[in-house]
């Protein structure tokens, strides 16, 4: 806006000079003052991200009608020229960032959207729905149901928080690695889920309050193939029913 | 294997002479058996057209001719003879072009477009006289080249062995979609794959009805796992069995009457007889064991499953109406997945060995005998056999994700057969459809 009332009274003064001279004079600058005009206009845009340069710009177009003023054409012609250079480098200067900002920004975007798309398709475990605090997973060795030292103490642990939260009923899921069969690993599975309530029950807990369900090999909680990965899978989950 | 007498339609000279005896292959798994090399060169367009169709349909005939395991299908890149000029007609080839490439049979096609419709006429000559011993007309319309060339496939195996093979059978499957499991088919070279049941739930362990209009499944998509069943031709879906606890791996007996699964509805997975639409359970096995996989014998008498009753899993049969199993397999200390082949000798089964890899092995179910089929490629489970028990799909690791495979009942002629990305598994062979 600034801009545009400073063109008017330009122009207006202008006028002034060519009807004062009694015709346009030949030696004012008439293009490249319009050029640095058109060019100086979005300065105030530009200020954010190409400070120095629109400062320089600004100064720069001062001087030059300063010059115009005092009837100096040719130097005031130089001056307009590199206002509206100093102009167009800043504006550069800003397409640039803003362009290098958009592809990170579009890079970050796939790269999130290649994650969704392979937790999806299960390549990467979707991170795991907070159980209730306290209630712990249960680890098993390998085609076996049976509790061992470890195992117990964990259930122990889980025991002690069902007894803290006495209105909590949870689901007591039995998994499997990938090793097996997918019908016996279901079958396994739901006698690690068993073994786990079974446990719970001894310590106290009353059983209305834990249902079982096995998901065999379906739903590991570590997808790689490694013996540390089917560790990890090999296990009981106790999950929150509402 | 049988050895029906069958008639050869000896077209051209109008006469009718049954099939030399020689004409027979033995089975694959037969000492004497070697493959039958046979020569399948282009087919030759007829008119204007049909050069796609030519194209497509030379390459599906000699993929059916090569997966079916009984044939050494002869490098094309050999062949002497140029097909695009050499005729059809017994009179119009020169066979001693064929003899000399090592070809014992040699098979051409013509093909033609007619309209809407592809126009195939097959020939399979016998190369060393340059007798005709079939010929086949088939048409329909050009989308379903596949299935038309399958068929003359399909006659040219039968005219070998006396029994049809499976080209125009269909494989079903589990296969990964979006972290869920879908249940799907495909032809049994892996093309045409589409899926039946797609709930954003689980759904696992594929199985046939006899006649191939059902596919039993067992599905988490009300809890469970439940088994239902999917009929084929609609996408229909219904609900078997809903008991407490487990209800999967539906086996269907081949006579048509009855199914068996695994449940746990008395807190340990047991083996159940019921009607096929889910009703009258009756319990077969009673142990505290684990107890699973059933999968039924030819004659429906009887059912082999794994029990780990004896310290680790292993493969038993039982009476089908009841009664004391017996144990089968004794080597090993983890084999799972028995399926019975349809000639009844053989009992696929998957073991884990000494290296605990997995692999796939049948056993002789009186017997004993056991032999192995894979070895060093990966892990591969859950094998079932084709419906003339020639061929098996199982699924392997060997390329990185699971795929399904095929191979001769003898472990030899292994192929990946899935085309497609995402985890396969849990293969099972459909039976064959009414004979066109």
């Amino acid at each position: 806006m600034r801009n545009a009332l400073a063109r008017l009274a330009l122009g207006a003064l202008l006028a002034a000079f060519a009807l004062a001279l009694g015709g346009c004079p030949k030696k004012i600058p008439q293009p490249e003052i319009d050029a640095a005009e058109r060019a100086t206009a979005d300065l105030d845009a530009l200020k954010d991200c190409a400070p120095e340069l629109v400062t320089a710009a600004r100064a720069a177009m001062e001087k030059a009608q300063g010059l115009l003023a005092a009837e100096k054409y040719e130097e005031a012609k130089a001056g307009f020229l590199a206002a509206k250079q100093l102009a167009d480098k800043a504006r550069q200067e800003c397409d640039q960032k803003r362009k290098a900002a958009e592809e990170a920004e579009k890079k970050r975007q796939a790269e999130l959207a290649a994650q969704e798309a392979a937790r999806a398709m299960g390549d990467v475990p979707a991170p795991a729905p907070a159980g209730p605090a306290g209630l712990v997973t249960v680890l098993f060795e390998f085609n076996a149901a049976e509790l061992t030292d470890r195992s117990r103490a964990d259930l122990e642990q889980n025991a002690e928080y069902l007894r803290a939260h006495a209105a909590l009923r949870v689901q007591v899921e039995g998994h499997c690695d990938n090793r097996g069969s997918t019908e016996y690993n279901l079958a396994l599975g739901e006698r690690r889920a068993m073994a786990a309530r079974q446990f719970l029950v001894k310590l106290g807990v009353d059983p209305e309050r834990l249902e079982i369900i096995s998901y065999g090999e379906e739903r590991p909680a570590d997808p790689d193939s490694t013996e540390e990965a089917f560790a990890r899978n090999r296990r009981a989950e106790f999950r929150e029913l509402r | 294997m049988r050895k029906i007498a069958l008639l050869v339609c000896l077209a051209g000279l109008g006469l009718a002479a049954p099939a030399r005896a020689q004409d027979y292959l033995p089975p694959i798994d037969d000492p004497n058996f070697r493959p039958y090399p046979i020569a399948v060169p282009s087919f030759k367009e007829l008119g204007t057209g049909a050069a796609e169709l030519a194209k497509e349909g030379v390459e599906v005939l000699r993929n059916d001719l090569g997966i079916a395991g009984s044939f050494k299908v002869l490098d094309p890149r050999s062949y002497l003879a140029d097909p695009a000029k050499e005729g059809l007609t017994g009179a119009a080839i020169n066979f001693a072009d064929w003899i000399n490439v090592g070809a014992e049979g040699l098979v051409k096609v013509g093909i033609a477009a007619s309209g809407a419709d592809a126009v195939l006429e097959g020939r399979l000559f016998d190369a060393a006289t340059g007798r005709e011993l079939l010929l086949a007309k088939l048409s329909g319309p050009k989308q379903d080249l596949r299935r038309l060339v399958h068929q003359l496939a399909d006659r040219i195996v039968k005219h070998f062995t006396g029994v049809r093979s499976v080209f125009s059978t269909q494989i079903a499957f589990a296969k990964k979609i979006k972290g869920n499991k879908a249940i799907c088919v495909m032809d049994f070279d892996g093309h045409g794959e589409r899926c039946l049941v797609t709930n954003d739930s689980i759904n696992l362990l594929p199985a046939w009805s006899p006649e191939g209009r059902y596919i039993y499944f067992s599905s988490y998509l009300k809890g469970g796992p439940h088994a239902w069943r999917v009929e084929v031709a609609t996408g229909r879906t219904n609900l078997i069995s809903k008991q407490r606890g487990l209800n999967i791996g539906v086996a269907a007996a081949p006579d048509g009457s009855a199914i068996a699964l695994t449940l746990s509805r008395d807190d340990n997975s047991e083996i159940y007889r019921m009607a096929p639409d889910g009703t009258k359970p009756v319990r077969l096995t009673h142990n505290f064991a684990i107890d699973a996989s059933p999968s039924w014998s030819p004659d429906s008498k009887k059912i082999a499953f794994v029990s780990e009753r004896s310290g680790n899993p292993q493969i038993y049969v039982l009476p089908a109406a009841g009664g004391d199993p017996r144990r089968v397999t004794f080597q090993g200390n983890y084999n799972q997945t028995p399926d019975w082949s349809p000639r009844g000798d053989w009992i696929l089964f998957n073991a884990r060995d000494e290296r605990l890899v997995y692999d796939i092995f049948k056993v002789n179910p009186d017997s004993g005998e056991i032999r192995r089929l894979t070895q060093d490629q990966g892990n591969n489970e859950h094998p079932s056999w084709s419906p003339d028990g020639n061929l098996v799909v199982f699924n392997s690791t060997r390329a990185g994700e699971s795929k399904l495979y095929v191979m001769s009942a003898d472990g030899t002629n292994q192929r990946m057969i899935s085309r497609g990305s995402g985890e396969y598994t849990n293969p099972v062979w459909g039976p064959w459809t009414p004979e066109k």
